[in-house]
């Protein structure tokens, strides 16, 4: 999937959070966005997935325009896509495996029991197994994420985006969880984006990181280049001295 | 202090606006027979069942209060033999309905704003979208058929629960002969008494779910969010159902 996105504004109230923001993704690109918090990752990444629309400026998918299509077209664009999200985010009521089942119960028509062999191997895939019969509150942090990632990947997107798949998580189950993305997206030739504070994330999950910073998106960089960034807002955030974005900005 | 005052007549009617949205959101897909059987089913089996203890425990102590207020009353008037109609008429027409209505809004209103905010404030509502799905068509829908269609069949068993914890204080504690309170029913009671109080518990259960749900779609802020919007939700359903139950009683009777 081909994306690119154009001159993109959003504001909250009177708060503006992407500014003029141009961005090309070639289909299996693999890139991380980063910046400091209440910078307008986590909105860009919806508007990727038309679950919030521009002010104005266009998100256009495969040459089709995210904010004029239907609401089948969009539905459509939403089952080729897979959103992990920051909290996870899986259903309270439903068991890990009735999770992971989901988009093949409700828009594939399946039965619980015919997905579960397919549900079988996706926890597998993340580690999990012999789990699909707890509730996601008996899970921990980094197993909830895993699950998400099941969840996600289960439908057979064409692009995964990551909302903080890192953030909260110790460092063993981080670089854990960064295998995984990196194994999944080698196993399912995937585009992906990954929205990150982790330095490691970065690094390690993406061929180029771009950095956005009050809305907008500045140069991006290779993993082998960013710490030596010409740019020095880049080389600052990398370094982890962009203390006045980090602790200043709304979570 | 103006401000202050127009800020809040513009909230009011923003969010009167809102749920009038939403409720032509959800007449639109039932009318396309966009309903998800399934969560419909579970969500009457749930509201059905989880209502039943409340909803009967109002309406027996209802029944056996109004019976002591009336009885000795009507036995010093001497109009023993009009006991059976009052109780009928006034279980029937007001107090089951309209206090099923209220005990309905602080079970089950506030279970669905509970509910539906800490998806909210989760992302869940975010991932249901996320995977194709439309949170009317999937979570709103189904509690709204589920909460208008039980809770007028509970109140009509209520009804009779009511009626007849009634007649055992009026026939235990006054005296009254058993077949004047069923013959003064008889007589008393049309079937406009009856089915009137469902239309009222039928829109009680309606306004409350709708109002339930909108509220907790709306929810932010976190665990004090959601407490303080459930709480929001059941004053909203108890003063709407309130303004509604007059105007009901004035159009049907």
């Amino acid at each position: 999937m081909h994306i690119r996105i154009h001159k993109l504004f959003k504001t909250f109230g009177k708060n503006p959070v992407v500014r003029n923001l141009s961005l090309e993704i070639q289909s299996g690109e693999r890139i991380a966005i980063i910046g400091p918090s209440g910078c307008g990752k986590s909105t860009l990444l919806r508007m990727i997935m038309g679950l919030q629309m521009p002010d104005s400026g266009v998100v256009e998918v495969d040459g089709s325009i995210v904010s004029e299509m239907s609401r089948a077209d969009l539905r459509k664009l939403r089952l080729n896509m897979g959103l992990v999200f920051q909290q996870s985010a899986l259903f309270d009521s439903l068991t890990v495996g009735q999770n992971v089942a989901f988009t093949l119960v409700e828009n594939k028509g399946l039965t619980y029991e015919d997905a579960r062999q397919e549900v079988f191997e996706k926890l597998g895939w993340v580690g999990l197994k012999d789990i699909e019969t707890r509730m996601p509150a008996e899970l921990s942090g980094g197993m909830k994420k895993r699950a998400a990632l099941a969840r996600a990947i289960i439908g057979g997107p064409k692009v995964i985006l990551y909302d903080e798949p890192t953030t909260g998580l110790d460092p063993i189950i981080s670089t854990n969880i960064e295998d995984l993305i990196l194994s999944l997206n080698e196993r399912l030739g995937l585009t992906s984006i990954v929205v990150t504070h982790q330095q490691s994330t970065m690094l390690r999950t993406a061929d180029k990181i771009y950095m956005m910073q009050d809305g907008c998106l500045l140069d991006f960089e290779k993993p082998s280049t960013i710490a030596q960034s010409k740019n020095p807002d880049i080389r600052s955030f990398f370094h982890g001295g962009l203390k006045q974005s980090l602790f200043g900005g709304n979570p | 202090m103006f401000e202050n005052l127009g800020a809040r007549i513009i909230a009011f009617f923003v969010g009167f606006g809102e749920i009038s949205l939403l409720c032509f959101r959800v007449f639109k897909d039932i009318f396309r027979g966009k309903i998800h059987f399934r969560n419909t089913i579970d969500q009457m089996m749930d509201i059905g069942i989880r209502s039943i203890p409340v909803v009967f425990v109002t309406a027996v102590f209802v029944g056996m209060v109004f019976a002591i207020q009336i009885v000795k009353e009507f036995l010093r008037f001497g109009a023993s033999a009009l006991i059976g109609g009052v109780m009928g008429l006034a279980l029937w027409r007001e107090l089951v309905p309209l206090l099923s209505g209220v005990v309905v809004a602080g079970r089950i209103g506030a279970a669905i704003t509970a509910e539906l905010g800490s998806m909210k404030v989760t992302e869940q509502i975010e991932a249901l979208e996320s995977m194709g799905q439309n949170p009317i068509t999937f979570l709103v829908v189904p509690r709204v058929i589920a909460t208008t269609l039980m809770i007028p069949l509970l109140v009509g068993a209520a009804d009779i629960i009511g009626f007849f914890s009634g007649f055992y204080v009026a026939v235990s504690s006054g005296n009254v002969n058993p077949y004047s309170y069923f013959s003064s029913a008889d007589s008393m009671l049309v079937l406009k008494d009856i089915y009137g109080g469902l239309i009222k518990a039928g829109l009680f259960s309606f306004v409350i779910a709708i109002i339930g749900c909108y509220m907790g779609l709306r929810a932010e802020g976190g665990a004090k969010g959601v407490g303080e919007t459930t709480t929001a939700s059941v004053v909203t359903s108890l003063i709407s159902i309130f303004v509604i139950n007059y105007f009901l009683s004035v159009v049907i009777y």
